[in-house]
């Protein structure tokens, strides 16, 4: 089967647009439109690798982040972050001091060659899989 | 050609259409629209020209330094101190203080003048009022930051519209027509979000004059607002308007100032969008009429707000943050309408609690006005 990948993203067309281009790819995609949503998803599928948009309203990408990668469970899960701001690799060492850094970051709008051969190489499928 | 009077007094050129032009020399002091002063080694002002008089009163026989600034010794890094120390023509920009009160960015430029022996005897100081360039200054601030806001915007709107010429193209190839109407909605979306930052962009290439004309000042705060009702409710925000029912019609730009409003109002949405600090959010407009005439709106909201060190940049915070589908040109916008009307604007913040925007416009027709726009 398939790896499953979560996108969290408020905005519907990345949602959208990355369900798409990874559904073609053979992953299984699940979507979620905020913080709150993303976690109960992750919590609730296990996703092999999580796209997360982290400038989304009332922090709940930062939250989410920080959550996901203090989680016993889930604390593994490459987690690669979608932004727009091109400066976002030295705004984020201030908020995310006590965490493990993201596995990647990409920029919106994503170079689709790339981001299918980042997602090849994090997305760890089992033996046989 | 340049030819000296016959009396050594007034200087004569031959004019374009060959009558003569005339002006007895020192009247050229008083012509030239800079103040000046012209001081001895103790600083002591021993004569000046009309432009002096008119801003800083009669001036002559007193030190410069209290004159142009109220102070009771030289300047630090004073340009006339330089001059009188190496002979040669010194500059910089101050701030000094007029005679009615009025405080002005000038810049200064100190020349020597020389005795028989060629020592420096004096100085002649000559300072231009800078302030019609502190207003470009103030807006190429805007604008850089108006371009950072822009860079995020535009970042998503490509997203966006790839993203669907993509699933378009996939859905074509498979032949899934659900997948295709998805696709296309994304294109449209982004299209129209094109637009946006088009007529963004138009607005403030001034393509535009405004045309300032008699409306209901009331009723045109209450549509902007209420195009904004549903907004607000769908985000949870309580909006509130409040509008003073004294003023009737004014003469305003009725397109620019619904830009204005929807700019502050927006960002006022997003500003409470983004907070996470509070329970309820709201967003009030006031309209006040003021005792000079003008009108006294006022945009204020709970919402994050902008940090103290960024509000004397001006609204620099605000092009970063996402949501809300602003194109990063919001304030310069509605920068440039304040502009227009020769208004003023300020801005009151405390990160955390909330912003107010003040705005003052006058109601008055064009031609009838006389406030200097200031950013605070």
């Amino acid at each position: 089967m398939g790896a499953t990948i979560l996108v969290v993203d408020d905005e519907q067309d990345v949602r959208t647009y990355l369900r798409t281009l990874l559904t073609k790819q053979g992953y299984e995609v699940v979507a979620a439109a905020d913080g709150e949503e993303g976690l109960e998803v992750a919590r609730a599928r296990r996703p092999d690798l999580v796209f997360l948009d982290i400038m989304m309203p009332r922090k709940t990408g930062i939250m989410l982040y920080r959550r996901l990668k203090k989680d016993p469970d889930l604390g593994g899960v490459p987690v690669v972050i979608l932004t727009g701001l091109s400066q976002y690799r030295t705004f984020f060492a201030q908020d995310f001091e006590e965490v493990p850094r993201p596995e990647a970051f990409v920029e919106k709008p994503p170079n689709r060659e790339e981001l299918l051969r980042l997602v090849e190489e994090l997305v760890s499928t089992p033996a046989g899989g | 050609m340049d030819r000296a009077g016959d009396d050594g007094t007034t200087v004569r050129w031959n004019g374009p259409t060959g009558g003569e032009l005339r002006v007895q020399a020192d009247r050229l002091f008083d012509l030239v629209p800079s103040a000046i002063s012209i001081q001895d080694r103790n600083y002591r002002i021993r004569k000046v020209n009309a432009a002096f008089r008119r801003m800083f009163g009669e001036g002559v026989g007193e030190y410069c330094y209290s004159a142009y600034k109220g102070r009771s010794r030289v300047c630090l890094d004073c340009p006339m101190a330089r001059t009188f120390a190496d002979g040669g023509v010194h500059s910089s920009e101050e701030v000094v203080q007029t005679a009615a009160g009025e405080v002005l960015h000038v810049t200064v430029q100190t020349s020597p003048i020389l005795g028989p022996d060629g020592s420096v005897v004096g100085g002649m100081e000559v300072m231009t009022d800078l302030s019609g360039s502190t207003a470009v200054r103030q807006e190429l601030v805007l604008l850089g930051q108006a371009m950072a806001g822009m860079a995020h915007y535009i970042k998503n709107l490509l997203t966006g519209l790839e993203g669907g010429v993509y699933v378009v193209e996939e859905a074509l190839e498979d032949g899934d027509e659900g997948l295709l109407q998805e696709g296309w909605e994304m294109v449209r979306r982004n299209v129209e979000r094109v637009a946006r930052l088009s007529r963004d962009q138009l607005y403030c290439s001034r393509d535009r004059m405004p045309e300032i004309q008699l409306v209901e000042v009331n009723r045109l705060v209450c549509q902007s607002a209420e195009l904004y009702r549903a907004r607000a409710e769908r985000e949870g925000i309580g909006l509130h308007v409040e509008l003073d029912e004294r003023i009737g019609a004014g003469w305003l730009d009725p397109e620019g100032f619904d830009n204005l409003l929807t700019n502050l109002l927006s960002n006022a949405l997003d500003a409470c969008r983004f907070d996470t600090s509070k329970e309820r959010h709201w967003v009030s407009v006031k309209t006040l009429l003021e005792s000079g005439g003008q009108l006294h709106l006022e945009v204020a909201d709970n919402g994050q707000g902008i940090p103290e060190k960024l509000c004397g940049a001006v609204f620099s915070e605000m092009f970063t943050t996402k949501g809300g589908g602003g194109t990063g040109l919001g304030l310069l916008v509605v920068y440039r309408v304040v502009c227009a009307h020769n208004g003023r604007i300020t801005v009151m913040s405390e990160d955390g609690v909330g912003t107010v925007f003040t705005v003052i416009l006058p109601l008055a027709p064009p031609g009838e006005r006389s406030m200097n726009v200031t950013v605070e």
